[in-house]
């Protein structure tokens, strides 16, 4: 029997015992302490992450229970049938009523508890086996892949194969049997999680803990391999951690090959999990045991850097990543992790299979090493800095591979002060105060940006993980950074609440905290403090030499800073009527400060965009996003947003093109980070004046800076497909249209292309996603017909193009012009070219290089607008 | 139990594909109890409450186009109420126009005795937040031993002390509380893994 500890355990032992991870007799130690000692048994409920409202909410559950009501039930299956007329997932058809009580049914003679899960193939059950009277796990294939007789067949012979194994780490198999067209298997109960789970809770394992388990999972695909099984889906939902003695189990051997077989007849997807899968598999190869060396490969780099080293935006982005990206070193995501263990990985990542160890106990002896090897903590510097020379030094143009060399620049970055400031959340009472905590994260980072040494992390990426419960570190992982900024902000009447912490991403200590209580309009104050102790602890950590120089307060007014915020936050969702809106929001707040220079420099900017997408009348708005530029210039010279705003209206009203590049060139010497003034800058100046190579690499730092939003990534892609690189820029707008398929502009900037692609039927598609920009999409959906053979169609939209121009919409005299073109009526389509270049419209601007207006340029008249456009 | 993806898709994106019935299984499932649950506090009977439930589902599933989804917290649940307050008003207006006649006025009482907006909101984030913590409860409950759930449920949701449900279940003291501890700390991630579900970036 064992005494209870004398003395409190650590929280670090409360926490390894609330997950589990205890050793048993350590396990016995502590339960018996926290038998008697009530401090520690609050500690305890502290460390699970429970508070008195999650308590109490609890307690009032108990007072009725809703969901047992059989009326709703009954109301919930008969919504679900109506959706999925094949049957009510919920339903398990195979099962047959049971004679003992608390049960679900029975299937076979087994006893079914309760669902543990639903996976692509098969449902699992809890079940007892009323013989043994012994707890077992029913793994049921889904009856839509049960009706296939081929992977009903190789689901019985993969489960029997495994079954004949028998490994300390492979979950045991007692049964394969069938019952009433259902196939099934016996398998041991494990009480416990997988890996992914107590990834996604805990983050990335301790070191030792990863060679203890990756000892473990080539244990058991030794054995399994000398049989000749093939896991072909390791990855770490497929790794159990046995709660009880710690000990690893591999599940679902050879089941993967079963969903081969119905879906490569169904949909041509190949069957794994692509983050997990080898670059032989992703690719649809014969595999051997190799291939799950590579996955086991993914599964160690996992377990030590939190996500698999291949993790795209998408599941196509993915599979071309393992086949060709090389992963971002372990190194730099996971200090701890030793040289040995790096190797190890790196060999089992190795593409070719004949550059990887070639057996499972090959692997399992290497691991072993690693772990009695004290840990090698040379940090590699020297190799670090000589790949960020390179990663900084290449100029030359690849069109393709942007993302990686981003990755690698911005991995690069790690060994510069680097930071992301994330929106902060917004504690008050009324969600409409969200615009502040966006507004002051927003005004940090570009506080931040004015330091030269300084990477912040651009807003779009930043912002990307708003609202999402992830852990800070991962957040700043998967950004590459080293710091996070993350914070609160209570605003309740003239009292605000400002909370701040600054975060180190590799070890998650706090650089800094604060908390400020104070009146509304202190926050400029606050914001100054907050940023000029960033950049302090940023120097101290990185003992950084970074100029000091802090914002200029824009406004001293509250109110008006208060609704400049508002503007910026509908500026931010760049839709037309958010835009609209902004403008209100930019106009009072100039109404309260008129000197409020930011606030010219948004309207301008507002100005411009609804300008650029033909909503508004375009002489008006760029007049007007003249005169506010000039106004925000005259007061501040150095804000960036106004150069951009006025290069666009000398470049696309005026026609002053070096005028234009000068307020670009000035703009990104100011703030060379903002990825939507290169693209501004890329597509406004350099593309018009088909200065192609320029506007591509342009067009390629902006998706640098910023790979997120879909329309900086779409960027590239416009200047490839004026430069008739229509194969390239596909794939570019494919890339983009990833990220989100129905993006509006997105599908806008593609049209043209599937156009001269002479794919009618998808550009017609993507005029239609076009949707909000209703004379654009209408031009495009004209010009198709007219492509197609359909005269009689185009015509049609051109009546009603005639009476825009009589109602006085001046950008539609364009459209007809582009229609006319397309339509091959080259005099009407040169008269109202003609019409639309007095009338200046934006657009007119790619006359000399859109592929639309190739058939114009033998013209003289056609030759004559070129150089009224000072385009030559 | 998580599928692939690990980036995953808003469940509300993924219930835009017609052919994602799980993502409408688990939207049901989840927010099903939320609106029965709602609908009864404004005083509907069960079988009422159940009626509005599926109409509300209904309106949600043909919205679920036109939703211009924008990531921010608090937005799904905002929308959705509106949704509920709205479909809740028209049932009960369709009600009471069918009881005119018949001299029953029970739905006409209803409609006039609704909560203003402020209050109703407040009834529809008790109700919310309850249905979510017990439909979270539901969902983690198979991944526990009976035992170590019922020590979890024993002391918390029937309120019981930690040493009688002890000597009940034959665990130590230290026991149920490690149990308590363990399922507190997973509900309390699955509560945010289903807030996260419909707050998650348009993927």
């Amino acid at each position: 029997m064992m005494s209870p500890l004398e003395t409190c355990p650590t929280s670090e032992q409360l926490s390894r015992l609330l997950t589990a991870q205890l050793a048993p007799a350590a396990e016995r130690e502590l339960l018996s302490h926290l038998d008697t000692c009530e401090n520690c048994q609050q500690r305890m409920l502290r460390l699970s992450g429970s508070d008195d409202e999650l308590l109490n909410r609890l307690n009032e559950l108990g007072n009725e229970d809703v969901s047992s009501s059989d009326t709703l039930q009954r109301a919930l299956r008969q919504l679900k049938e109506e959706v999925s007329p094949c049957g009510d997932d919920d339903a398990l058809p195979f099962l047959q009523p049971a004679n003992a009580p608390n049960c679900l049914g029975q299937i076979g003679p087994y006893e079914v508890l309760d669902v543990i899960g639903r996976g692509g193939m098969g449902i699992v059950l809890k079940a007892r086996d009323p013989a043994l009277n012994r707890l077992n796990a029913v793994k049921v294939l889904l009856p839509e892949i049960a009706s296939s007789r081929r992977a009903r067949q190789r689901f019985l012979r993969e489960a029997r194969a495994a079954a004949a194994i028998s490994h300390e780490n492979l979950v045991t198999i007692f049964a394969v049997d069938e019952f009433q067209g259902f196939p099934f298997l016996v398998m041991e109960y494990i009480e416990g999680v997988s890996v992914q789970v107590r990834l996604s809770s805990n983050g990335p394992f301790a070191i030792g803990d990863v060679l203890r388990i990756g000892v473990q999972i080539a244990g058991g695909l030794t054995a399994a391999h000398a049989c000749g099984v093939i896991h072909r889906d390791i990855k770490p939902d497929n790794i159990l951690l046995n709660g009880i003695d710690g000990r690893v189990k591999i599940t679902d051997f050879g089941l993967a090959h079963v969903i081969d077989d119905v879906q490569l007849t169904q949909t041509g997807v190949v069957a794994g999990t692509p983050p997990y899968m080898s670059p032989e598999q992703a690719q649809g190869e014969t595999v051997d045991s190799r291939s799950d060396l590579f996955s086991l490969g993914c599964v160690l780099y996992a377990m030590c850097a939190g996500a698999s080293p291949f993790q795209g935006r998408s599941t196509i982005d993915t599979i071309r990543r393992v086949c060709d990206a090389v992963p971002l070193p372990l190194k730099r995501i996971n200090a701890q992790a030793p040289d040995s263990l790096i190797a190890v990985i790196d060999r089992l990542l190795a593409k070719n299979p004949i550059d990887r160890f070639q057996t499972a106990a090959d692997v399992l002896a290497a691991l072993k090493q690693c772990g009695e090897t004290p840990g090698d903590r040379a940090a590699d510097i020297r190799a670090t800095k000589s790949l960020s020379r390179n990663a900084h030094g290449g100029d030359e143009i690849q069109p393709f591979d942007s993302w990686s060399s981003w990755q690698s620049r911005v991995a690069a970055g790690i060994e510069t002060p680097s930071i992301a400031v994330l929106p902060f959340a917004n504690m008050s009472s009324d969600p409409d105060n969200e615009y502040f905590g966006d507004g002051l994260a927003e005004d940090l980072i570009e506080a931040l940006t004015r330091f030269e040494r300084v990477f912040v992390v651009a807003r779009s990426s930043a912002f990307q993980f708003k609202g999402q419960a992830m852990d800070v570190r991962d957040v700043g992982r998967r950004l590459n950074v080293r710091t996070v900024l993350e914070g609160s902000v209570r605003k309740s009447g003239d009292r605000i609440r400002i909370a701040a912490k600054l975060i180190d991403v590799a070890t998650g200590y706090h650089l800094w905290s604060q908390r400020y209580d104070r009146d509304l309009k202190d926050v400029f104050a606050v914001q100054d403090d907050i940023a000029r102790t960033i950049v302090e602890e940023l120097r101290i950590k990185f003992a950084a030499a970074i100029e000091p120089n802090f914002v200029k307060r824009r406004t001293d007014d509250v109110n008006a800073y208060s609704r400049y915020l508002r503007g910026r936050f509908y500026w931010n969702k760049r839709d037309p009527a958010s835009l609209r809106r902004a403008i209100e929001y930019y106009d009072q707040a100039l109404a309260v400060d008129s000197d409020y220079a930011a606030a010219w420099a948004g309207k301008a900017d507002c100005e411009v965009l609804l300008a650029d997408y033909a909503l508004t009348d375009q002489q008006q708005a760029l007049s007007s996003a003249k005169r506010c530029a000039t106004r925000a210039l005259e007061l501040d010279e150095t804000l960036a947003e106004a150069h951009k705003a006025m290069g666009f209206v000398l470049a696309c009203h005026d026609r002053d093109w070096p005028g234009a590049e000068r307020h670009f060139q000035r703009a990104l010497e100011i703030d060379p980070h903002s990825a939507g003034t290169r693209l501004a800058y890329a597509l406004g100046v350099l593309l018009p004046l088909a200065r192609f190579d320029e506007a591509l690499r342009e067009s390629q730092r902006a998706v640098e800076l910023d790979p997120v939003t879909p329309m900086i990534v779409a960027g590239p892609g416009v200047v490839l497909s004026y430069h008739r690189q229509f194969e390239a820029a596909s794939r570019l707008f494919d890339d983009a249209l990833d990220v989100d398929p129905t993006h509006p502009v997105v599908n806008l900037w593609s049209c043209p292309l599937w156009i001269e692609m002479q794919d009618y039927g998808r550009a017609m598609a993507a005029a239609q996603c076009a949707g909000p920009f209703q004379l654009m999409a209408d031009e495009f959906v004209a010009m198709i017909h007219a492509h197609a053979g359909r005269p009689a169609e185009a015509e049609a939209i051109l009546t009603q193009f005639h009476a825009d121009v009589d109602r006085g919409r001046r950008e539609a005299t364009l459209s007809l012009g582009r229609v006319y073109t397309a339509l091959g009526q080259t005099d009407l389509a040169l008269t109202w070219l003609e019409r639309a270049i007095q009338e200046r419209i934006v657009a007119t601007v790619f006359f000399n290089v859109d592929p639309t207006y190739d058939r114009l340029h033998e013209q003289p008249r056609f030759e004559a607008l070129l150089d009224e456009l000072r385009l030559r | 139990m998580e599928e692939w993806p690990l980036t995953q898709k808003s469940l509300l994106v993924r219930m835009r594909d017609a052919g994602d019935h799980e993502a409408w299984r688990r939207f049901v499932n989840t927010y099903g109890p939320v609106l029965y649950g709602y609908a009864r506090r404004q005083g509907l009977c069960d079988a009422d409450a159940a009626d509005v439930t599926q109409e509300i589902l209904r309106r949600v599933c043909g919205a679920m186009g036109q939703f211009r989804y924008d990531p921010g917290h608090g937005m799904f649940r905002g929308w959705l109420f509106t949704i509920a307050r709205n479909s809740l008003r028209n049932f009960l207006a369709a009600a009471s126009r069918r009881e005119r006649g018949t001299g029953d006025t029970r739905f006409h009482q209803m409609l006039g005795q609704l909560p203003d907006e402020q209050d109703d909101s407040n009834i529809w984030d008790e109700e919310y937040e309850r249905r979510l913590l017990a439909v979270a409860a539901e969902n983690i409950k198979c991944s526990f031993a009976e035992a170590t759930w019922q020590a979890f449920w024993q002391t918390t949701v029937d309120g019981r002390d930690a040493k009688q449900v002890a000597h009940s279940l034959g665990m130590s003291v230290g026991a149920v509380y490690v149990a308590k501890s363990r399922v507190l700390a997973q509900l309390r991630q699955e509560v945010e893994r289903l807030e996260a579900d419909v707050e998650l970036q348009n993927g």
